[in-house]
């Protein structure tokens, strides 16, 4: 695995997260010291993913990072975990059902 | 992403009209807002409208401001030009039926009792911006076309026949077109057949292409590809992060420049149905639906308008036992809704290459 050490406070990227299925791209520039957990849940919105499901439950994403080739932890910091011109990936687990009938 | 100088409240009444509730509600706008975009592509080609779309409300004509009976979603371009979703009151069922589970299990409301609810719109213009990124980040949208290219819709259209939703009526008239080959529905059904009493599902993959001189938009399906690591149960399937990198990269090796269009599902209802064998031809489970699980999972995954969700499931047969069928929903006006597709022949392949 690629290391790149930053300093704290030094901003790194660009970045490119995405959604599931690559049709929503946002590129972002972030302090080194960002973890993933942190990019997830700043960048939900802007990729039009849902926090909750329809239930009020929360709903869990894997971050993916396409150059490693793996799902990130999400306590990994940026500049500890990747290097600049990486895609991340936001992949949901979701759960189709007969549930209640909509 | 969406801005509104209104915060909206849910009132919520019993069927004798005394009210139970009040309370502000967070409605998702996504699913407005792409039902814009999508208006949009097809409208007026607004390839890339200014960040964030516009909510507003309609009003109940009778009673006036703040009561609606609906909201629009618009978006514009630099250019000024605009495209709009309007949804009407169904669209706030979601918070409404959270803030319905707290009156029952406070007490307030009985479990399957009939209510009633309002929506109203307050003016609040410190809610007007959408959420700002935090201190030292810079977020551009990069996202990129969906649009592949241009093809005739018509020669489509004539190797394709359609397959009428009986739930979609005229309304699926507004919807872009769907061709889905036979052999994909062929390949659902033998998955569904290996799976027996167990649910199963896949992505599907395609194009999404501009008919040749015009505006109209059509979604092409050219591949369903089976989902793996997923957790399968006779009423349930959990799609993981696993399922969805398989996926990206069964897209990658096909090299195609295919898209995700949408995903399918089987709902193996003979197995779920416990009626005897004269009741079964009725029996409510024999029917082609789509859940509250399974708009979450549409909401939550395929958000863009063109979104597509096929179901396969089992429907009673006049003369008794079961026979697959097949089910298209989308997205209208904000909304997962049924809709009709074409299923294309073997020519298609050949044809259209």
């Amino acid at each position: 695995m690629s290391v790149e050490t930053s300093p704290a406070s030094q901003v790194i990227g660009p970045f490119t997260v995405t959604d599931v299925t690559g049709q929503k791209s946002q590129q972002i520039s972030i302090p080194s010291d960002t973890t993933v957990n942190e990019v997830c849940k700043n960048l939900l919105g802007y990729l039009n993913q849902p926090a909750h499901d329809s239930d009020g439950r929360p709903i869990t994403y894997g971050v993916r990072s396409e150059n490693e080739g793996r799902f990130l932890g999400g306590n990994e910091r940026i500049g500890d975990a990747l290097q600049p011109n990486d895609t991340l990936r936001l992949m949901p687990t979701v759960e189709a059902g007969r549930g209640s009938r909509g | 992403m969406a801005a509104t100088s209104y915060h909206f409240l849910a009132s919520l009444y019993n069927a004798d009209g005394v009210a139970l509730e009040r309370r502000v509600i967070l409605p998702d706008w996504t699913p407005a807002t792409e039902s814009a975009r999508l208006a949009a592509l097809r409208q007026c080609r607004l390839e890339s409208p200014i960040e964030p779309a516009e909510i507003t409300p309609l009003w109940e004509p009778e009673k006036g401001k703040p009561f609606m009976v609906g909201a629009r979603a618009a978006v514009k371009d630099g250019d000024g030009r605009e495209a709009a979703c309007e949804v009407d009151l169904t669209y706030f069922r979601a918070q409404v039926q959270v803030a319905a589970t707290d009156l029952v299990k406070d007490g307030r409301l009985k479990d399957g009792e009939t209510f009633q609810y309002s929506i109203a719109a307050i003016p609040n213009p410190k809610q007007l911006n959408a959420p700002q990124p935090p201190v030292g980040w810079q977020i551009q949208d990069v996202s990129a076309s969906t649009i592949r290219g241009e093809r005739s819709l018509q020669s489509y259209l004539a190797i394709a026949a359609e397959v009428d939703s009986e739930m979609s009526a005229a309304a699926s008239a507004t919807d872009i077109p769907v061709f889905i080959p036979l052999e994909v529905l062929r390949l659902a059904e033998q998955l569904k057949t290996a799976a027996t009493e167990k649910e199963t599902g896949g992505v599907l993959i395609g194009n999404l292409w501009r008919d040749t001189g015009s505006t109209e938009l059509f979604l092409e399906v050219t591949a369903l590809v089976p989902a793996k690591h997923t957790l399968e149960s006779s009423t349930s399937l959990q799609f993981t992060p696993q399922t969805w990198t398989a996926v990206a990269e069964t897209l990658q090796r096909r090299n195609r420049g295919e898209i995700w269009c949408g995903w399918w599902h089987t709902h193996p209802a003979q197995y779920w149905c416990k009626c005897d064998e004269e009741s079964q031809k009725k029996c409510p489970l024999g029917k082609q639906f789509f859940s509250v699980d399974d708009v979450s999972v549409h909401r939550t995954v395929f958000t863009k308008g063109f979104h597509v969700a096929l179901v396969t499931g089992d429907i009673p047969k006049a003369e008794g036992g079961w026979e697959m069928s097949h089910a298209l929903y989308g997205w209208r006006s904000g909304m997962v809704q049924a809709r009709s597709f074409h299923a294309v022949s073997g020519k298609y392949e050949e044809e259209m290459r």
